[in-house]
């Protein structure tokens, strides 16, 4: 059930995305490309998992006397990069046909705000090892779900008819901002206090 | 005489000339090419990290720290590397400064918290270090790499001053009672992302003035 209400979370209240703000360069990127939405999701949950799980590995091994410490982070960031480069030479070793479809992919996927950060927000809310695992499973959805979303949007964002300054990417972050506005909804927060 | 005060005059011209190309490539990223207001990179730290001026300015400083070493090395042995190595090495070059720099101002990142961590995977480091830098010479890429900082410091500025502003104004009065903004509300990321995309469009409408009062003065 807790698995359940993390995976939930990961959708909406906690989406990483729109609620935390992580990862909107990236998304736009993809969305903008218009192309191999599912395949840039599905090797950023990958690469989440394996970041997460070697996180998870460091903890064990080392006890961190405080919770942040740069030491983590280059411990994260080496991790992000050694699957990285594992990845590489695993797939254009053993499938150079998914390798040429990937390639391109790989770096934005696996070296990324999103992938470094779920090792920190795990450690700050306390998860289990399981709900940190469902988390980068709807964490890899959500960021779907947000390029499926943005991609028929990006070229609408060009378009004559809005005014040239507003053209682009100024539509596109007031765009993003209207939709974290709505996903604050989630949260039940209210604009002013009395 | 004469002929070296032509050689005097060349080498003036090509001493401005290459002046005019490293102001070109620091001014871009820093103003009218903005990192984050017309690139849409850097959107987490500003979104998240920068509450207030002084997270602001400790997040600008992190992306100093981070941006321009990398650039650096990036631009010495980038171009020995293949495309696809530049990223990974770069974050890590990233991590291990971050390191150094907790261990000599520990403040900076006690500040930022999180975001801060994260600037070893930042885009304004890895896109100007994995493309730009490795093809250009070591002035250039140290010109783009502060310009790029100077980009990003100037978004998170001005995004943490509005913060620091919005946090706790009053709204309306009615009576007794009053609307008045609460911090946790002005610290979510869809006020920046509002304001930066007011930002961006006032940026984007800048330079279509200059560009055309340009054209003008070229055809004038």
């Amino acid at each position: 059930m807790t698995c359940l209400f993390t995976a939930l979370a990961a959708f909406t209240t906690e989406n990483l995305l729109f609620s935390g703000g992580v990862g909107l360069s990236r998304m736009m990127r993809v969305a903008r490309r218009g192309k191999k939405a599912g395949v840039f999701a599905g090797l950023l949950t990958v690469f989440s998992l394996l970041s997460y799980l070697t996180a998870w590995g460091i903890w064990q091994l080392l006890p961190a006397r405080s919770m942040f410490s740069a030491w983590l982070t280059l411990c994260y960031a080496g991790s992000c990069a050694l699957w990285y480069v594992a990845g590489m030479f695993l797939l254009s070793a053993a499938a150079p046909k998914i390798f040429r479809v990937v390639d391109q992919l790989m770096a934005s996927a696996a070296i990324n705000t999103v992938v470094m950060i779920l090792p920190f927000v795990s450690m700050l809310r306390k998860w289990t090892i399981w709900q940190g695992l469902i988390y980068c499973l709807g964490t890899g959805a959500a960021f779907y779900l947000a390029i499926k979303i943005m991609t028929p949007l990006m070229p609408k964002l060009y378009d004559k008819k809005i005014p040239r300054a507003l053209r682009g990417l100024p539509a596109a972050l007031l765009l993003l901002g209207l939709v974290a506005l709505g996903m604050m909804g989630f949260t039940g927060d209210t604009l002013f206090f009395r | 005489m004469a002929k070296s005060r032509i050689a005097k005059r060349r080498a003036q011209l090509k001493r401005r000339k290459y002046l005019r190309q490293l102001w070109d490539a620091m001014e871009g990223p820093l103003f009218t090419r903005n990192v984050v207001l017309t690139a849409g990179l850097g959107l987490f730290p500003i979104l998240v990290g920068c509450l207030d001026g002084k997270s602001a300015a400790a997040l600008s400083l992190l992306c100093l720290y981070t941006t321009v070493p990398v650039c650096l090395v990036s631009s010495l042995v980038g171009k020995y590397l293949p495309l696809w190595v530049r990223p990974p090495l770069s974050a890590v070059l990233a991590a291990g400064i971050l390191l150094l720099v907790d261990l000599g101002q520990p403040w900076l990142l006690r500040t930022c918290g999180i975001p801060g961590y994260l600037m070893a995977v930042g885009t304004v480091m890895l896109s100007h270090a994995s493309d730009y830098a490795p093809g250009h010479v070591l002035l250039g890429t140290l010109a783009d790499s502060l310009g790029a900082s100077g980009g990003f410091a100037l978004a998170a500025l001005l995004t943490g001053g509005l913060r620091e502003l919005l946090a706790g104004s009053v709204w309306w009065v009615q009576g007794d009672e009053s609307g008045t903004l609460s911090r946790s509300i002005v610290s979510q990321p869809f006020v920046a992302l509002l304001f930066l995309g007011i930002l961006a469009a006032a940026l984007q409408k800048g330079n279509q003035v200059r560009r055309k009062k340009a054209g003008k003065g070229k055809t004038g």
